[in-house]
C-alpha cells in the first residue's frame, strides 16, 4: 500500500483547501485534478472509498472550524476577563499578549507602557495568569495594500478577532491561577525566554531564544531578514534535525547515566510533548517531535511503517486539529521538504559521499521553491552554498553550545559568562557576514508572486525531475525535466516584459506618498516618493526594535511581488520624511538606477543627510528643475517645478507632468498655493486628466483657479487614516466635488491601482471597498 | 488472471521470494511507475542487451551493424529474408538461464509477470500494427509443462482494460489479438539439448499453419514471441511457414539473446 500513502493525502488536501479558500477557482482546479487522478490511477475500490470519506470528513471539519471562528464580542465591551496564554512580548513602549476568554475566544491585548518602571512591572506578568482588563476593543485593520501582509487575516486564523488596547494600570492579574498543563508549560517557556533576555549578551539572545524556545522575538529583525533572504530561515525554526539531535543526545546521555534503554525511551516519550509546547508548538516542532515519538512507539510495538506514511498520517491529524495550518508557511514548508527528503532516501543513499549534503540541500531547495516564491516573491542564488555551510554550523556548533550555555547559566552563571565570550564572537561575525551577503543584490532573484499556473508548473516539473533523477540519475534523461523546470522559472521572470498593460499604483503608506509607475512591457519603472513615518524623540526603553517604516513594509513588498528588481528612476519630490523616509529601505532591497531630487540653492540638515546616504549607496542623484524631462518610448515626462529658487520644503516639490497610457498625469508632490499660482503663471494652458492632489488634500493647496484650469477627470488623494492634520480637508473635497471630479482616497480605499495600455486607462481598482470595516470612526 | 491470483500488495520478489524493501521513493509515487515484481538484487541480475546490437538479431555488439552469423545466414538461399529482424530484451547470462529454468521447467509461471511492462511497451511502441503470434509447443510438451511460455509473453501485448484509459484509445485500435496461427506437428528434442550444427541441419519444419480464427495473416505483419533466441532457427522456421501463407513481414520479440 506504500504507493497510496501520498494518494491518501491528496484528496483531503484538496477538500480542505476548497473549504478554506472559500471555493476559489484554484482550489476547484486542484480538486478536479485530484479526482481525475483518482479515476485514472487508483485501482482499489476500498482505497477510493476510504479517501473519499476522509476528504469529506476534513471538508466538514474545515467548514465547521471556519463557521465557529466567529467573535462573541460586540466591540463595545470595556472589561474582559481571561487567562493569559502567550506573552507578553515587549517591543519598546508596547507589549502584546494573547488572552483566552472564558467562552473560548482569543484576544490580543496590546499594553502601552507609560513609564520606565512599567517595564519591570510587565515582567511579573506571564502565561497562566488570570486577568481583568479594562480597555478599548478595536478590530485589526485588514491589509490596505496589494500583496501586503494581512494582519487581520493572520489573527483570524488564530481565532483572534479583536485587539484590546490598554495600559498596564488597567490590568489586574492573579498569577499562576490556571492549572492547564499547557498553560503551566507556557509559563516555564516565558520564564525561560526572560532568563535568556537577562543572562545572555545581546548577540546570543536572539539565536538562543530561537533555537531553544522557538521564539524569534528577541532576534534582530535585520538579522532575521538576512536569514530569510538567504533561504536559511528554516534553521531558526525548531525542526526535524533539531529535534532529532536533541532527543538523540538526551537518549545517549540517559544511557550513559546507567538508565536502561526502555526507561530512556519512556522518558523521551514524556519529555517530547512537553518540549513541543516549550519550543512554541510551531507546526515544524509538532511534526518533528511527534514523528520521533511515534518512531519510538512503533519500535516498542515491533511494527514497521515507513516514515513517509507516518508523515502523511500526521499531516492529516494536524489538518484535522486546525485546518488553518494549511495556509501556514511553516506547515507547508516543513511537510513538503520532509516528504521530499523521505522520498529521496534511495537517491541520497546512492549518492557519493562528498555530494550527499549538497544533494540534500538541492532537493530541499527545489521542493520548497514554489512555496518560497509564493510567500516571499524572491529567492537567493546563494541559498545552496549558504545552506551547505550553515546547516552543519548551526546544528552542530551553535545549537549544542547555546543549550550548554543555557544550562550553565542556570547552574554556574560565572562559568557561563566566560563560556559565552567565544561563542558570541563567532555568532556576531557570522551574522555580519549574513547581513553583508543579504545585500548582494546580484544573487537575489526577485521573481514576483507566481500565478497558480507557474506554481503548478514548478511543482510538476520538479516532481518529474525528481522521478527522472531517481530512475536515471545523472543520465541525459534527467536533463529534460531540469530544463523544463528552469524554463518555468524563466517564464515567470520574463512575464512582465510581455505584459501589454502598464500600472500606476498609489500605495497606502499612511500619511505620506508613494506612487509606483510601471510602463507597459516593463519598459521602465518609476517610483515617486517612498512614504515614511515621522519619528518622535523617545527614551531608549521606549524605542521599537525596528521603527515602523512604510518603505519597508509596504513599498518593498509591492515591488517584490510585482517582480520589480530595478527602479529606473526614484523621484523624491521634496525633503519631508513622509516622502523620503523609506528611500533607504527601498534601496537596500531593490536596485535603484537613479534618484531624482529638486534643484535648490541650500539644503536643510535632514536633506543633506538623506542625499549623502544615497550617495554612499553609489546611486547617482540628478537634480532637476523646470524644463527638465525625459522620454521613454511613447511616455513623456516633464518637470514643471521647482525653478531652483524656492526654499527647501513643500515649495520645492518636484511637480511632474507625464503623458502615457493615452492620458496626461500631474504628480504634484506637496506643492502649496503659491507654487500652484506660479505654475499657472508659467504654464497658463496647463491641463491634466489625472492628478495627484497636492499635499495629501490639504486646504493650503488645490485652489479653485488651479483645478478650474487643469480640469482633471480623476483625482487621487494620498493620506493616512485618521491623520492628525485632518487631511484631506473638507475644502479640498468640496472643490473637487464642485468640479465633478472622480476622487479616490488611499485613507478610505487603500491602495489604488490604475491599469492602462498604450491607448487608454482600462481599469481602476482599490484594495478596500466601502463595505470593509468602517473608517470614519476617527476620534 | 495471473495477476489477480497474486496477493494484492506484492511484498515479495517473484523470483527469490524474499521480502522486497520497497521504501517510498519518487519512482513508487509516480502514478505510471513500473510494476515492480523484483527486489533490487534480483532486478540487477538481469542485464539488458544494450543499445548497440546487431540490427538483425539483437546480439550485443561494440558498434552498430550486422553480426557475422546474420551475414552468413542472409547469404544462405534457404534461410534468407525469412525473419525480418529480432529484438531481445536481455542478455542470456547465468542468472537469466536460471530464471528461465525456474520459469519453464519448474513451472513458476508467475515469473512471466516480470517482463509484462517491457514487452507491452516494446510492442506498443514498435509493433503496434503487427499480429502477435506465439511459438507453439507440441501437445506433449504442453502437457508436460502445463503452459506455453511464449504464449504468456505474447499475452502481454494485450493490455488489461482500465477504468479510464481514455489516453490509450488511440493506440488500442491497432492492437491485434494473440493469434495461434502455428501448431507444432513434430515432437522433437528440446532445442536447448542440440548443438548449433544439429539445429542448422534439422531441415524438417516442425511447424504447420493453422488457419487462425482470430485474424487472417494474409499480407499482414507478424511479430513472433519466444523466450530465447540462440541461432534463430526455430523462429526462422516459423517465419517460413507464415511467409508461405502470405505474411508480409515477420519479426520477433524474444526475452533473452543467447
Amino acid at each position: 500500500m506504500y504507493k497510496h500513502s501520498l494518494t491518501w493525502l491528496l484528496g483531503p488536501l484538496a477538500s480542505t483547501s476548497l473549504a478554506i479558500s472559500d471555493f476559489s477557482s484554484g482550489s476547484m482546479l486542484f480538486l478536479c485534478m485530484v479526482v481525475l487522478y483518482y479515476f485514472c490511477f487508483v485501482r482499489h475500490r476500498q482505497t477510493a472509498i476510504f479517501v473519499t470519506l476522509i476528504s469529506i470528513l476534513l471538508f466538514v471539519r474545515t467548514e465547521m472550524v471556519i463557521m465557529s471562528n466567529e467573535t462573541m464580542l460586540t466591540g463595545g465591551e470595556s472589561v474582559v476577563t481571561g487567562t493569559v496564554v502567550d506573552g507578553p512580548l515587549r517591543d519598546g513602549s508596547q507589549a502584546d499578549m494573547t488572552m483566552r476568554l472564558s467562552h473560548g475566544e482569543s484576544l490580543l491585548v496590546r499594553i502601552s507602557l507609560e513609564e520606565r518602571t512599567d517595564v519591570e512591572k510587565l515582567q511579573t506578568l506571564s502565561p497562566a495568569a488570570f486577568c481583568h482588563v479594562n480597555g478599548q476593543l478595536t478590530s485589526p485593520h485588514p491589509s490596505s495594500n496589494f500583496y501586503a501582509f494581512d494582519y487581520s487575516h493572520y489573527l483570524n486564523t488564530q481565532g483572534i478577532h479583536w485587539i484590546l488596547e490598554t495600559s498596564l494600570r488597567d490590568l489586574s492579574c492573579r498569577t499562576g491561577s490556571s492549572w492547564y498543563p499547557s498553560d503551566i508549560i507556557k509559563k516555564w517557556r516565558h520564564a525561560g525566554i526572560q532568563k535568556i533576555q537577562t543572562a545572555f549578551n545581546h548577540e546570543l539572545q536572539g539565536i538562543a531564544a530561537a533555537l531553544i524556545f522557538g521564539e524569534r522575538h528577541l532576534l534582530d529583525t535585520t538579522v532575521e531578514e538576512a536569514y530569510q533572504q538567504l533561504g536559511l530561515i528554516h534553521l531558526l525554526a525548531v525542526s526535524g534535525l533539531h529535534v532529532g539531535l536533541i532527543s538523540g543526545s538526551l537518549y545517549y546521555l540517559l544511557l550513559r547515566c546507567g538508565v536502561t534503554k526502555e526507561t530512556a525511551e519512556n522518558i523521551l516519550l514524556i519529555i517530547l510533548p512537553v518540549y513541543i509546547i516549550l519550543a512554541g508548538a510551531a507546526p515544524s516542532v509538532v511534526r518533528a517531535a511527534s514523528m520521533v515519538m511515534l518512531y519510538i512507539l512503533l519500535k516498542k510495538w515491533k511494527k514497521h511503517h515507513y516514515a513517509l506514511d507516518v508523515l502523511v498520517f500526521f499531516a492529516l491529524c494536524l489538518l484535522f486539529y486546525s485546518p488553518y495550518y494549511l495556509v501556514h508557511v511553516g506547515f507547508q514548508l516543513s511537510f513538503i521538504v520532509s516528504a521530499a527528503l523521505l522520498l529521496s532516501g534511495q537517491v541520497i543513499q546512492k549518492t557519493p559521499r562528498v555530494l550527499i549534503s549538497l544533494t540534500i540541500t538541492g532537493i530541499a531547495q527545489i521542493a520548497a521553491l514554489p512555496i518560497i516564491l509564493y510567500h516571499f516573491y524572491e529567492f537567493s542564488l546563494l541559498s545552496l552554498v549558504f545552506n551547505f555551510f550553515f546547516i552543519p554550523f548551526i546544528s552542530f556548533v551553535v545549537l549544542p553550545s547555546v543549550f550548554i550555555l543555557y544550562f550553565s547559566f542556570l547552574l554556574l552563571p560565572e562559568v557561563a559568562e566566560v563560556l559565552s565570550i567565544p561563542l558570541s564572537l563567532i555568532v556576531e561575525h557570522t551574522h555580519s557576514l549574513l547581513l553583508a551577503a543579504a545585500q548582494w543584490k546580484a544573487f537575489q532573484l526577485i521573481l514576483g508572486k507566481p500565478s497558480i499556473f507557474i506554481s503548478a508548473g514548478l511543482a510538476f516539473s520538479a516532481l518529474w525531475l525528481f522521478y527522472r533523477f531517481d530512475r536515471y540519475r545523472y543520465h541525459k534523461k534527467a536533463v529534460l525535466p531540469g530544463v523544463l523546470w528552469m524554463a518555468v522559472l524563466g517564464v515567470q521572470w520574463i512575464e512582465p516584459f510581455f505584459d501589454k498593460y502598464g500600472y500606476v499604483t498609489f500605495l497606502d503608506v499612511g500619511q505620506g506618498d508613494s506612487i509606483v509607475i510601471e510602463l507597459p512591457f516593463r519598459q521602465a519603472v518609476y517610483v515617486i516618493d517612498t512614504g515614511g513615518a515621522i519619528s518622535y524623540e523617545q527614551e531608549a526603553w521606549e524605542e521599537r526594535k525596528v521603527p515602523y517604516n512604510p518603505g519597508k513594509s509596504v513599498v518593498v513588498p509591492y515591488l517584490k511581488a510585482k517582480g520589480i528588481s530595478t527602479i529606473d528612476k526614484l523621484i523624491i519630490t521634496h525633503g519631508h520624511v513622509d516622502h523620503y523616509g523609506g528611500v533607504l529601505a527601498v534601496a537596500d532591497n531593490i536596485v535603484v538606477r537613479q534618484v531624482m531630487y529638486g534643484h535648490g540653492r541650500a539644503f536643510s540638515e535632514e536633506e543633506q543627510e538623506l542625499l549623502s546616504n544615497i550617495h554612499h549607496q553609489n546611486i547617482p542623484i540628478q537634480f532637476v528643475k523646470q524644463g527638465d524631462g525625459w522620454k521613454e518610448r511613447s511616455a513623456v515626462f516633464h518637470v514643471l517645478s521647482p525653478k531652483g529658487t524656492e526654499e527647501s520644503g513643500n515649495h520645492r516639490s518636484i511637480v511632474l507632468k507625464a503623458a502615457f497610457g493615452g492620458v496626461t498625469w500631474l504628480f504634484t508632490g506637496d506643492l502649496e498655493k503659491e507654487g500652484e499660482h506660479t505654475l499657472l503663471e508659467t504654464f497658463p494652458s496647463l491641463k491634466a486628466d489625472m492628478i495627484k492632489i497636492a499635499h495629501h488634500g490639504s486646504s493650503t493647496s488645490t485652489t479653485e483657479p488651479f483645478i478650474s484650469q487643469v480640469q482633471p477627470k480623476m483625482a487621487f488623494i494620498t493620506a493616512g487614516r485618521c491623520n492628525h492634520f485632518g487631511h484631506p480637508h473638507t475644502e479640498t473635497i468640496n472643490t473637487l466635488q464642485a468640479h465633478r471630479i472622480k476622487t479616490f482616497r488611499t485613507d478610505t480605499q487603500g491602495a489604488i491601482k490604475v491599469t492602462f495600455d498604450n491607448h487608454a486607462p482600462v481599469h481602476l481598482e482599490h484594495k478596500r471597498s466601502a463595505n470593509d470595516a468602517p473608517i470614519d470612526e476617527c476620534k | 488472471m495471473l495477476k489477480a491470483s497474486m496477493s494484492e500488495d506484492m511484498h515479495c520478489c517473484v523470483w527469490c521470494l524474499e521480502k522486497k524493501s520497497q521504501a517510498p521513493s519518487w519512482q513508487t509515487i509516480w502514478p505510471v511507475s513500473q510494476d515492480n515484481y523484483l527486489c533490487n538484487t534480483c532486478a540487477e541480475k538481469l542485464v539488458p542487451v544494450g543499445i548497440t546490437t546487431c540490427s538483425y538479431c539483437s546480439r550485443p555488439r561494440e558498434k552498430p551493424g550486422i553480426c557475422y552469423d546474420c551475414e552468413r545466414i542472409e547469404k544462405d538461399p534457404d534461410w534468407r529474408g525469412l525473419l525480418d529482424h529480432n529484438v531481445s530484451l536481455y542478455r542470456y547470462n547465468h542468472a537469466m538461464q536460471e530464471l528461465i529454468a525456474q520459469w519453464k521447467y519448474r513451472g513458476d509461471a508467475a515469473l512471466a509477470l516480470i517482463f509484462q511492462q517491457n514487452i507491452s511497451q516494446l510492442y506498443e511502441k514498435r509493433y503496434a500494427n503487427y499480429i502477435p503470434v506465439p511459438i507453439p509447443l507440441s501437445p506433449q510438451r504442453l502437457h508436460e509443462r502445463g503452459f506455453n511460455q511464449a504464449e504468456q509473453l505474447a499475452s502481454w501485448t494485450q493490455r488489461p482494460a482500465r477504468c479510464l484509459s481514455l489516453l490509450r484509445l488511440r493506440q488500442k485500435q491497432y492492437l491485434f489479438p494473440v493469434t495461434k496461427a502455428l501448431t507444432r506437428v513434430l515432437h522433437e528434442e528440446k532445442q536447448s539439448k542440440k548443438t548449433r550444427r544439429e539445429r542448422l541441419a534439422a531441415t524438417r519444419n516442425p511447424f504447420a499453419f493453422t488457419p487462425a480464427q482470430e485474424v487472417s495473416v494474409n499480407s499482414k505483419n507478424i511479430v513472433l514471441f519466444d523466450d530465447i533466441f540462440t541461432t534463430g532457427m526455430t523462429l526462422r522456421k516459423a517465419a517460413k511457414v507464415l511467409k508461405e501463407h502470405g505474411a508480409k513481414r515477420v519479426c520477433s520479440i524474444t526475452l533473452a539473446r543467447g
